[in-house]
Order: C-alpha cells, then sequence, then structure tokens
C-alpha cells in the first residue's frame, strides 16, 4: 500500500498539467457550491432574523380560532383580557406586546395624493410603548417619527407609501369593519415611512396606535393577538412549553415564527429543493468535466497497466493505484475548491450582494430587502471535501474497471 | 275623564310625539318599498374610473327577506344571487359553481358596483335595526319630504348611523345618507324616479354613490314592475339557481 | 521444464475465426535459449503469451515447471507470471515515473521481497547489465538500449523460471540490439536462466540455440545449434 501511494503521488507529480486541470475543475465545482451554499444559508438567516423581528416575532399568542381566519384577520376571535396575560409573561421574563391586526379599506383622495385610489389591507394596530420589546421598527423609520398613543397617525411600508404616492403629513381614510360588524372610517395622518429589512413590511405595512383601534374598532380592551420575542428568538420549543403551562394562557394558542411565516417557511424549502437541484447540477458538471480527463488518463495508460498485469500485479492493486491517484487528485482540488470558495466567502459575508433593485420588483418570498450576507457554514467545506474526493474516485473507477477487463495482449499492443 | 287624558297627553314628551311619527313614517314607507311579492326587470349601471357599463336583471322578492336576481345583460347573463333571511348565495353558470357567501364576504361590492350583497338588506325592517327620530322636514327636488334620523339599536348594525328623507305625501324614500360609527358620510342614495304600481309606490330609479370612493357611482333603475303577484313555488330555494 | 501439448488457439476477428495455433506441441528445458521464429501472423507472439500466461489457450496443455496452466484463475496467473516469469517486451515497457532501481525493484515489490534483499539483490542485477551508476535515472534519461537493459534486469532480478522475451531489439538499432542480445546470452550462460524469444529478425534468430518455425499456427521445423 505505501508503495502504491508513493508510485501514485509520482504519477499525480508526473502528469502535473492533467492533474492540474482536472483538480482545476474539481476546485471550481466545490468552490461554486462552497459560495453557492453559503449565499442560501445566509439568506435564510437572515430571512429568519427579518421574519422575526419585522413580522411575526418568536410566537404569537392568540385565540384558538383566530388562525383558521386569519385571512380575514376577523375580529371575532380576541383574547378579551390581554393585561392578565401580559402581566403572566412578564413574570416570565418574556418580552410581549400586544398587537390588534384588521382587514380594511385604505382610501386616499387626490391632493395631496396623486390620486383617488383604494387598496384592500391588513392593519396593525401597535402599542407604541412596548412594541419595540418585540420587534425593531423604530431604527427604520426614515422620515416622519414613530407612532405615538393617543393620536391617529399611520406608519407606511416605504414600497407601499411609494406606491400610494403617500409623504408624512398626508390624510388618509382606514375603511373598517368594527368588532361588531359596523361600519367604521378612521381619519389618520401619515406620521411616518417605514423602510425595514423585511419586504412584506415594506410592500403592505400599515401601522396604527393600538388605543386609537381599540377606540374606533369597538374593542373595549381585546386584542387579537400578543407577540412575543423570546431570549434566542428563533429557538422556540422550549419556551413555548412552559408558557403553555402558564394558567393565563391556557385556553389561548401559541404559534410560533415558523408557523405565522408559513409561506415563507414553504418558499425555503421549495428553495431548498431547488438549491439541492443546482447543486447536483454543478456536481454533475464537474462529474463530466473531471471524469473526460480521468478517462483520458487511465485511456492512455492503457499499455502501462497491461505491463503492471504481465509482471504479476494484482488486477485490484492496479485499481487501487488508479483510485489513489484519483483521491490524489480529487484531495488537491478540494483543498483548492475550499481555499477559493473561503476567499471568494469572505467579501461575501463582510460586503454582501446587493439585490435591493430585484427584490423591490419582485417577491422572491425572501425576508431581504437588499444585501445578502454569505454565512460560514463549517459542514459546507467538510462536505465539500468529502465531495471533491469521492466525485474523482467515483469518475475514476469506470475507466479504470474497463482497463483491468482487456485482455492483457491487447493492452500491452495498445499505443 | 277627558281632563286626566289631557293631563296625560301633557306629560308625554314632544319627542315621543315625534318619534312616534317617524316610526310611521318609515312603517309607511316600508309598506310602499317592501312588498309581499314582487317581479321586476331592471338595469344596473355602474360608472367608474373604468367608465361605464350596464347590467340587466330580472327580480324577484317576497317581503324583506327573500330576494333572487338574476342577470341577463351578456356579460354576466345567468349570474343569480339568492339572498335569503340569513344567507346569501352566488351562481356563476360557466363554472356550474355555487357559491355561499358568509361573514365579511358579503361586504364584497355585487358585480364592482357601489352596492355590496350586504346593502342588498339594507333598507328592509329598519325598525328592527334602528331607532328613529324625525329630525326636520326638507324639500328634496322639489319634493317635500319629512327628514328622519335612524341610530343603530345595536353595535352590529351595518350603517350605524343613517338619514332617510321621505316623501310626505307618497311616502316613497326620496334621499338617503349612511354612516359610518363615527359620523363619516359613507354613501349616499339620491332617488331620481318612483313608480306607481298597484297602488304601492317605490323608487324606480336611484343613484348610488359610495362616496369614499368617489368618481364612482352605481345607478338602479327598474324598468317594469309587478307587485303582489303569486310567483313560483321554490323560487327562493337553491334549486332555482341551477335552472 | 515448459512443455506445450498440443496447444490450439483460436479467436474471432470481426465474423472469422483466426486458427492462431494449430495444435502446436514444444518442450523447452532449463537452460535453453530458444527463439521462435517466423513470418507476422504465424502464431510465434500468441505462443509466446499462452507461454506468459497473459493468454489462455482454447485447447491444450501448458505446464511451467511442471505445473499446469489451464484451470488457473486470473489471480493464479498473476501470481504465476509474478513468481516464474520475467518479460521484456519491444516498448520496453518501463514505469516512466520510476527511476531505474525503481523499476528492477518493482519486480521484487510485488513478490513481497524484503526491502533489504531487494536493494541488494536490484543493485548486483544492475551492475551486471551495466547500469552500475545509472540506477537514479529515469526512462527518459536513459538510451533506448539502456532503457532495454533496465527491462532485463528487471525480468531477471527475481530470477525466474524463464524470461520471455517479444521482439525485443525491434525497437533499437542494430549495434544496440547485438549488444543486448550479448547480455542475454551472458545472463544464461551466467544464471541458467532459460530465455524464449519471439522475432522475425534473422540477427535475433542467429544468436539463438534453439530455432522453432511457426507457420499458419504449426511448427514447421525445430532445430537445436551448437553455440
Amino acid at each position: 500500500m505505501k508503495f502504491l501511494v508513493r508510485l501514485a503521488t509520482k504519477n499525480l507529480w508526473r502528469y502535473g498539467r492533467r492533474t492540474l486541470i482536472t483538480a482545476a475543475a474539481i476546485a471550481l465545482g466545490l468552490a461554486t457550491y462552497v459560495l453557492l451554499d453559503s449565499m442560501l444559508v445566509g439568506a435564510d438567516e437572515e430571512s429568519v432574523r427579518n421574519l422575526i423581528w419585522y413580522e411575526t416575532g418568536s410566537a404569537r399568542v392568540m385565540h384558538p380560532d383566530y388562525w383558521a381566519e386569519r385571512e380575514r384577520a376577523p375580529l371575532r376571535h380576541v383574547i378579551e383580557d390581554p393585561d392578565s396575560v401580559l402581566d403572566a409573561l412578564r413574570s416570565q421574563d418574556v418580552a410581549a406586546t400586544p398587537r390588534t391586526t384588521f382587514s380594511g379599506e385604505l382610501i386616499v383622495w387626490r391632493d395631496p395624493f396623486p390620486e383617488d385610489g383604494s387598496l384592500l389591507v391588513h392593519v396593525t394596530a401597535i402599542d407604541p410603548e412596548t412594541d419595540g420589546r418585540v420587534y425593531r421598527f423604530d431604527q427604520w423609520i426614515t422620515e416622519g417619527r414613530p407612532l405615538q398613543a393617543g393620536e391617529p397617525g399611520v406608519v407606511l411600508g416605504s414600497w407601499l407609501a411609494e406606491d400610494l404616492g403617500a409623504e408624512v403629513g398626508y390624510p388618509l381614510i382606514i375603511s373598517a369593519r368594527s368588532r361588531y360588524g359596523a361600519r367604521v372610517t378612521i381619519d389618520a395622518e401619515v406620521v411616518g415611512i417605514l423602510n425595514s429589512p423585511n419586504p412584506v413590511i415594506n410592500r403592505g405595512g400599515i401601522f396604527l396606535p393600538l388605543d386609537i383601534a381599540d377606540l374606533y374598532l369597538d374593542m373595549e380592551g381585546a386584542v387579537t393577538q400578543i407577540d412575543l420575542r423570546f431570549a434566542d428568538y428563533a429557538r422556540v420549543e422550549g419556551p413555548i412549553a412552559e408558557l403553555k403551562q402558564l394558567p393565563a394562557l391556557r385556553d389561548l394558542e401559541i404559534a410560533d415564527w415558523r408557523l405565522l411565516g408559513a409561506d415563507y417557511i414553504a418558499m425555503m424549502e421549495a428553495d431548498s429543493v431547488g438549491s439541492g437541484i443546482i447543486l447536483f447540477l454543478v456536481f454533475v458538471i464537474a462529474a463530466v468535466g473531471v471524469s473526460n480527463t480521468m478517462l483520458m488518463t487511465i485511456f492512455e495508460r492503457t499499455r502501462e497497466i497491461g505491463m503492471m498485469r504481465a509482471l504479476g500485479m494484482d488486477d485490484r492493486a492496479i485499481r487501487n493505484l488508479f483510485l489513489i491517484e484519483a483521491a490524489g487528485i480529487g484531495l488537491i482540488g478540494a483543498a483548492a475548491g475550499i481555499l477559493l470558495g473561503a476567499l471568494g466567502n469572505i467579501p461575501m459575508v463582510r460586503v454582501g450582494i446587493d439585490y435591493s433593485a430585484m427584490f423591490r420588483t419582485m417577491d422572491a418570498g425572501y425576508r431581504s430587502t437588499g444585501v445578502l450576507y454569505g454565512a460560514w457554514v463549517p459542514s459546507t467545506f467538510v462536505i465539500a471535501a468529502l465531495m471533491g474526493v469521492a466525485l474523482a474516485v467515483i469518475v475514476a473507477l469506470v475507466p479504470t474497471r474497463r482497463a483491468l477487463r482487456m485482455d492483457i495482449p491487447r493492452a500491452l499492443s495498445r499505443q | 275623564m277627558k281632563a286626566l287624558s289631557i293631563i296625560l297627553l301633557a306629560l308625554i314628551p314632544a319627542t315621543t310625539l315625534m318619534a312616534q311619527s317617524a316610526e310611521e313614517i318609515i312603517t309607511r314607507m316600508e309598506r310602499n318599498q317592501v312588498h309581499d311579492t314582487s317581479r321586476m326587470e331592471g338595469r344596473l349601471i355602474i360608472n367608474d374610473r373604468f367608465g361605464s357599463r350596464t347590467s340587466s336583471f330580472i327580480s324577484y322578492a317576497r317581503g324583506a327577506d327573500d330576494a333572487l336576481i338574476e342577470f341577463t345583460s351578456a356579460g354576466e347573463r345567468g349570474q343569480k344571487v339568492l339572498r335569503t333571511r340569513d344567507e346569501v348565495y352566488l351562481f356563476y353558470p360557466d363554472a356550474a359553481e355555487l357559491i355561499r357567501l358568509q361573514g365579511a364576504a358579503l361586504r364584497d361590492s355585487m358585480l364592482g358596483s357601489d352596492v355590496s350583497y350586504e346593502d342588498m338588506t339594507g333598507n328592509r325592517a329598519l325598525l328592527d335595526n334602528y331607532r328613529v327620530s324625525l329630525d326636520g322636514e326638507e324639500t328634496i327636488n322639489d319634493h317635500p319630504t319629512f327628514r328622519v334620523k335612524l341610530e343603530a339599536r345595536g353595535r352590529n348594525v351595518a350603517y350605524p348611523r343613517q338619514t332617510i328623507w321621505v316623501d310626505r305625501e307618497l311616502f316613497v324614500m326620496r334621499r338617503a345618507e349612511q354612516f359610518s360609527a363615527n359620523g363619516r358620510l359613507l354613501k349616499e342614495v339620491e332617488v331620481k324616479e318612483t313608480m306607481e304600481v298597484s297602488g304601492l309606490t317605490f323608487p324606480s330609479r336611484m343613484v348610488i354613490r359610495d362616496v369614499l370612493k368617489r368618481n364612482s357611482s352605481t345607478e338602479f333603475v327598474i324598468d317594469k314592475a309587478e307587485v303582489n303577484i303569486s310567483l313560483p313555488r321554490n323560487v327562493f330555494s337553491l334549486e332555482s339557481l341551477r335552472w | 521444464m515448459i512443455s506445450v501439448t498440443n496447444v490450439q488457439k483460436q479467436y474471432r476477428d470481426g465474423d472469422t475465426t483466426v486458427h492462431a495455433l494449430r495444435g502446436v506441441s514444444l518442450s523447452i528445458e532449463q537452460g535453453e535459449f530458444i527463439s521462435i521464429a517466423g513470418p507476422s501472423g504465424s502464431g510465434k507472439t500468441t505462443l509466446l503469451n499462452l507461454i506468459g500466461c497473459i493468454d489462455t489457450a482454447t485447447a491444450g496443455e501448458i505446464s511451467i515447471d511442471g505445473r499446469a496452466v489451464a484451470g488457473c484463475g486470473k489471480r493464479e496467473l498473476a501470481a504465476i507470471r509474478r513468481e516464474k516469469l520475467g518479460f521484456v517486451f519491444q516498448s520496453f515497457n518501463l514505469i516512466p515515473v520510476l527511476t531505474a532501481f525503481e523499476n528492477v525493484a518493482f519486480s521484487l515489490t510485488l513478490t513481497g521481497t524484503p526491502d533489504a534483499e531487494a536493494r541488494e539483490r536490484t543493485m548486483r542485477i544492475l551492475d551486471e547489465v551495466g547500469l552500475a551508476g545509472m540506477e537514479d535515472r529515469r526512462p527518459s534519461q536513459l538510451s533506448g538500449g539502456q532503457q532495454q537493459r533496465v527491462a532485463v534486469a528487471r525480468a531477471l532480478v527475481k530470477e525466474p523460471t524463464v524470461v520471455l522475451a517479444d521482439e525485443p531489439t525491434a525497437n533499437l538499432d542494430s549495434r544496440t540490439g547485438h549488444a543486448i542480445l550479448e547480455l542475454m546470452v551472458e545472463m544464461n550462460r551466467r544464471h541458467n536462466t532459460t530465455f524464449v524469444f519471439s522475432t522475425h529478425d534473422q540477427m535475433v534468430m542467429d544468436y539463438a540455440r534453439r530455432l522453432t518455425m511457426l507457420h499458419d499456427g504449426e511448427i514447421v521445423s525445430d532445430e537445436r545449434r551448437s553455440a
């Protein structure tokens, strides 16, 4: 075996250029894999963060029947006594804020708006005092100011504001139904515009102070939801299990961000199938490139194989020799690919790639508005390295076996 | 005895007298406008920023609850809307599909007009839903009218406040305004023409405006009407939707 | 020592069956220096391949050192080649990445000879074939004649029963060819190793002490000559 390794090493060295070309193909494939994976994992991490920080919180407490009808944002199934729930949550040191989401029609009129219009919307009423414990909007208010309790002001997502032609100070009307079904209208003024890292919020976010919603919608203190953020925002199983023990939450449902952001999660899963296919294609392309040179290498050395067999070398030893050579090429390729991928990943993690133009126009489902950053995923590097070696060995297997099936005189007469 | 009656009458506040008469006004108006049975042919003319379009229909009604509208114009031929006491059903012939409208879906606009499915129930049995009071008298389009204020009895009434102008002589609606809970005008109904059939007078041409939407109005025209006739059995049943 | 009894070899070439050998019998004794000659297509290379255990006969018996070859599996044949047979090829067939020393020692590596012994035997044989001082050169740094000397050394270093040489001088100029043949004669004399050639080169035939002529897969003459 030692002899085989030595011989294989010498062969790699002797066929240096081909070794390099083959290894380079592997390296390129692996670097692509590493960078692609970094980008996807980075996008997922960022999306999860933006989903939780701006859209769903870590989890949401709500009436058990609310979830089934959430599309209509009904005010029928509410938390009647949010204060007792909030007190209970406070006793557990869980960051929580009450919210009421309702559906309505946003009505804007020409002058100051560019034209008359109406839009079916979901309005989120937030408690300006406590919302910041769970969500992080205030730093993203790019124009105007945050909401204040008691004033009929709205904060609009920046893309929505842009689509409507809204600016700070513009009046608008929210037409909705009270909790009991009566028509209500809320005359409000745009006080702030929100440009958050979450495109869903920017595209459709309309925020109103909770006390205003309570008054107009006849809520009498009830809210549709209490949103939570846990210390480790994405890890929810443990905290939720604990909260379910609280008597104040006994008759309520707790949904975690995975359920609340199910559209995103579904997309992420569909996406991981897609990226799996892309990664598989990268693998196939690398395999084709590598198998070609590997085939040439082995084909060219048919006579050498014949000679070694004539001298009485075992077929298995010969096959091992060629597989060790292939593994060597794979190893070189893997090392180079990982180095290349790591080098390429540094700017991806630090600087990122700016997709803002793309995300503005298309709804990719990612909860990210602009710059996507790569991520360091150690397991990817390990997988890439193993894949590189495995790839080289697998593609060497077939031509080696074919060369060994040839009878010795034929192999020897091969020029 | 007579003196006692006079004292008793004097004790009843004037507002009560007014209110009673307001109820009477509404009752007389509804007697005119809500028919035991009816069959009408008419048109719905919808004007919005996309232009003007007309849908013609035949409607059958029984009392305040049951109504069936079948559209006959080319674009929506065969579409039907059935309203019973608690439910509204839509039938689309192309899809042979029956849809039951519930909850918030009732608030959707009918054919993109300023009328929602819920509004179809609007002026029926007003006294069940509203406390009414006489607010004064006014002349609308040369017709002297009573101005009657309606205040919802419960919190679940779609339009918490309304004002209806009722013709003093014919007891037919001349105009109506509907408000949100906090007093913003939402809809205006203006009666342009009335029709008399079998001694009953009711609006035959109305313009309905969704004030919030601006630039849009829906005109509701009745070309032909028969009232208190016998209707085929099962008209207001689900089977009738699939004729 | 080597006995070939009524050996036939047929193989298919497209639609036709080629009768490469039509019943050849031959007996080769220890220390012989025999040339199997004949025009191309006469079956001489086929016969050499059969004796060399890199091809199998369609019918007939071959035994080497009393061991019958027919019925041996691939691994047994490899073992026979490894231990009893040495090969010298027309085109030298050295392993290009190994030095002269390593190429020769390769034979011993395959037989599992201990390193120290392999080293000693390799150096000795290299010295005998006249390559002392060149053991660290790679094939590309050696002339054709020198490469063939390495090949001869590689064949002899394991002290085989028989060395099989297929046209060993075909790729060499006549002077170098003579030198290689002289070397083989010398080795034959010194080690009493059996040499079997296949050739159509008159020069090689001239060196042979026994000349077996093949024609159309049959032996047409078999004569012994005194040296």
